[in-house]
């Protein structure tokens, strides 16, 4: 079975390949001027190895968000699991948000929101106060705006990229 | 000796005091948070007991609840690990209080030494060089621009309850100076409910080394060599080794000799480290005592072959120390990695979450401190260690190799750490060199961005990405449920 695909590995340009595998785990990768050949196995549902020639190389692998997660020889790669439309790229590992929204910039408890509906603010204006593992994150306003919605309170817990408020820039 | 031990703690250092526990045929007794319900903790001792509520102030940090679940669990003595209760006083007075045995030193030592400026008077007192500063009064602005003018700049205003870098400020020069010490009183009166502050001198490209202590009832103490741990971020250890590579024998016998003339001018009971300050010129000066075991006691452990929780049971039972000083000998060397579920990408942002994935590293000269496993949700309320390795090996070179392949061995998916930073660490010329100074990740850039991506990782991935929803995949592939049916995600060309 062929199949093109895109990869999205942050921090990295994406990477278009095609991948040929069999019902036997028989592969061959093209990716441009990197070619490889070999036979996967997945030994579970978060590992598995390759033999290529006389190597043998294991990974592992966990789905974080919407990023797959990859070990491999010591190093952790991050995917983009975003289903891109063309010419756009998942944001890497996006905090703090973009146009209007603003987001937790890592999973914890809110433990300030010094701001209500309505509010006119400038860029840099403390928006939110979120705590995790003992650390304190200053969520500060991305450009000057109104707060046009507040989606938190202090004591909530928010995930990774939860929207915490929506701002409407200034014109 | 104890029959029944209670844990005041959680995490790697609860797991790590229960495995003595264990060995010693004490009954060990865990206490736990909501979050911590299935922690490995609770799941290793003997008995558990809920502290109901979730941050550590609801639990760990509650002195009446800590109290009242040891005494309903029939504990007989209550061992704190470092951190949350370890260097409260009125926590380790009430402990005596309730009849229990505290595993550490007596409340009258915690408080005396968790005052920075009686500690600092009494070690001038015993004869240890302290940092040049003044921790007098100070009346009026005058006096002030004077004393500091005495002691010379740079100069620190620091907390006399501080610790962790808070309720400090640094004053370059005299302009600067009223400015740091209005901000260092009032951090520290917000921090610690005590305000008083006290000036020293700043010693720039200094090395923090610390030398472990042991004192015995009876009046005995002795010492476990030193710690070198100049590998801090923001004022949090990374990275601490034995020996250090800055001691010569001389600069060691002197700085153990200060050491132990610091521990015997308290009439140290248990385990205490000396922190010391080894200036660039060679001088050194005594910082602070930490009046409980560290969270890099491993070191010593394996640099000594002694198990000092052990020690610190048989000590607190009223026993003499099971060890002289001249039994006492250091072999090749030792090294400890602090791994922290922290993203050094997004500025060491922690990431509390599931842990999907965890392999440990093992072999040779291998020892992994952890409070995680696999599946485990780690709690946003508590600190970001997840585990310490470390390694012993024959020598400084082959320790740092040792230590390169444990943590290229370390497998953890689901949360982000901060590995590939301390591999960085390791493997940096200066570090390899033993050129350390607290300054190290200041002063050095370093590489830890994973290399682009090689073809055979382009294919796991590719072959992860296209495994198909519910198919049989690979040529062995294990009845196993997809994790992949709903991502959907990656793009058809």
């Amino acid at each position: 079975m062929k199949r093109q695909l895109t990869l999205l590995p942050l921090g990295f340009a994406p990477v278009p390949i095609v991948l040929d595998v069999d019902a036997h785990g028989a592969f061959e990768l093209d990716a441009g001027e990197k070619a490889l050949a070999g036979s996967w196995e997945p030994l579970g549902p978060h590992e598995a190895l390759l033999r290529i020639g006389d190597r043998v190389v294991p990974f592992y692998t966990a789905t974080v968000g919407r990023e797959l997660h990859l070990w491999l020889a010591g190093d952790v790669y991050r995917f983009a699991l975003d289903a891109a439309e063309d010419g756009v790229r998942a944001a890497a590992g996006a905090s703090g948000g973009s146009g209007g929204t603003v987001t937790a910039p890592m999973p914890g408890r809110v433990v300030q929101v010094p701001v209500q509906v309505g509010r006119q603010v400038e860029a840099g204006d403390l928006l939110a106060v979120v705590e995790s593992m003992k650390v304190q994150f200053n969520v500060a306003a991305p450009a000057a705006g109104t707060v046009v919605e507040v989606r938190c309170e202090p004591g909530q817990m928010v995930d990774l990229g939860a929207v915490l408020m929506k701002l409407e820039p200034n014109p | 000796m104890f029959r029944s031990v209670a844990i005041a703690n959680r995490g790697e250092i609860a797991v790590r005091i229960i495995r003595t526990l264990r060995e010693m045929g004490l009954r060990a007794i865990a206490l736990y948070s909501d979050p911590d319900r299935d922690a490995p903790h609770v799941r290793l001792a003997d008995a558990a007991y809920p502290l109901h509520g979730s941050t550590s102030a609801e639990t760990y940090l509650d002195v009446e609840k800590v109290i009242a679940a040891c005494v309903r669990a029939d504990a007989e003595a209550v061992h704190p690990g470092y951190g949350f209760l370890s260097e409260n006083a009125e926590f380790a007075a009430a402990v005596e209080q309730a009849g229990l045995a505290l595993i550490g030193p007596s409340s009258t030592v915690i408080r005396t030494m968790g005052d920075k400026i009686e500690a600092r008077r009494l070690m001038e007192q015993a004869g240890v060089p302290v940092v040049p500063g003044w921790s007098g009064e100070i009346r009026n602005p005058a006096e002030l621009i004077a004393r500091a003018g005495e002691i010379g700049y740079p100069l620190l205003v620091k907390a006399a309850a501080g610790g962790g870098g808070r309720g400090m400020r640094r004053a370059d020069d005299a302009a600067a100076l009223q400015s740091a010490l209005s901000a260092a009183q009032a951090e520290a009166a917000e921090t610690f409910g005590d305000g008083r502050v006290f000036l020293e001198r700043y010693l720039p490209r200094s090395r923090h080394i610390e030398f472990q202590v042991f004192g015995d009832r009876q009046g005995s103490a002795v010492h476990l060599f030193e710690r070198e741990c100049s590998i801090q971020r923001r004022h949090q250890k990374l990275i601490e080794e034995s020996p250090s590579p800055a001691l010569n024998a001389d600069l060691r016998s002197r700085m153990a000799e200060a050491a132990l003339r610091a521990a015997c001018a308290v009439h140290y009971e248990n385990a205490g480290t000396i922190e010391l300050i080894l200036a660039e010129d060679g001088s050194f000066y005594f910082l602070e005592m930490n009046t409980r075991l560290q969270v890099e006691h491993p070191v010593t452990e394996c640099l000594t072959g002694r198990d000092l929780v052990r020690a610190q049971l048989h000590a607190a039972a009223g026993e003499p120390l099971p060890f002289s000083q001249d039994e006492l000998q250091a072999h090749g060397h030792a090294l400890e990695c602090r791994v922290y579920a922290e993203d050094p990408e997004r500025g060491f942002l922690p990431g509390a979450g599931r842990i999907q994935v965890y392999r440990e590293p093992a072999g040779p000269g291998v020892r992994v401190d952890s409070g995680v496993t696999e599946g485990l949700v780690v709690p946003v309320e508590y600190d970001p260690l997840l585990a310490k390795v470390i390694v012993w090996a024959e020598d400084r070179p082959a320790a740092l190799e040792r230590m390169d392949r444990a943590l290229s061995q370390f497998v953890i998916l689901g949360l982000p750490t901060n590995l590939a930073f301390l591999r960085a660490v390791i493997r940096h010329p200066a570090f390899r060199a033993g050129d350390l100074s607290t300054h190290f990740l200041q002063e050095h850039q370093l590489d830890y961005a994973s290399p682009a991506p090689a073809p055979e990782l382009l294919a796991a991935a590719a072959l992860t990405l296209a495994r198909p929803a519910g198919s049989s995949g690979g040529a062995r592939r294990r009845e196993a449920p997809s994790p992949w049916r709903d991502t959907g995600a990656w793009r058809l060309g």
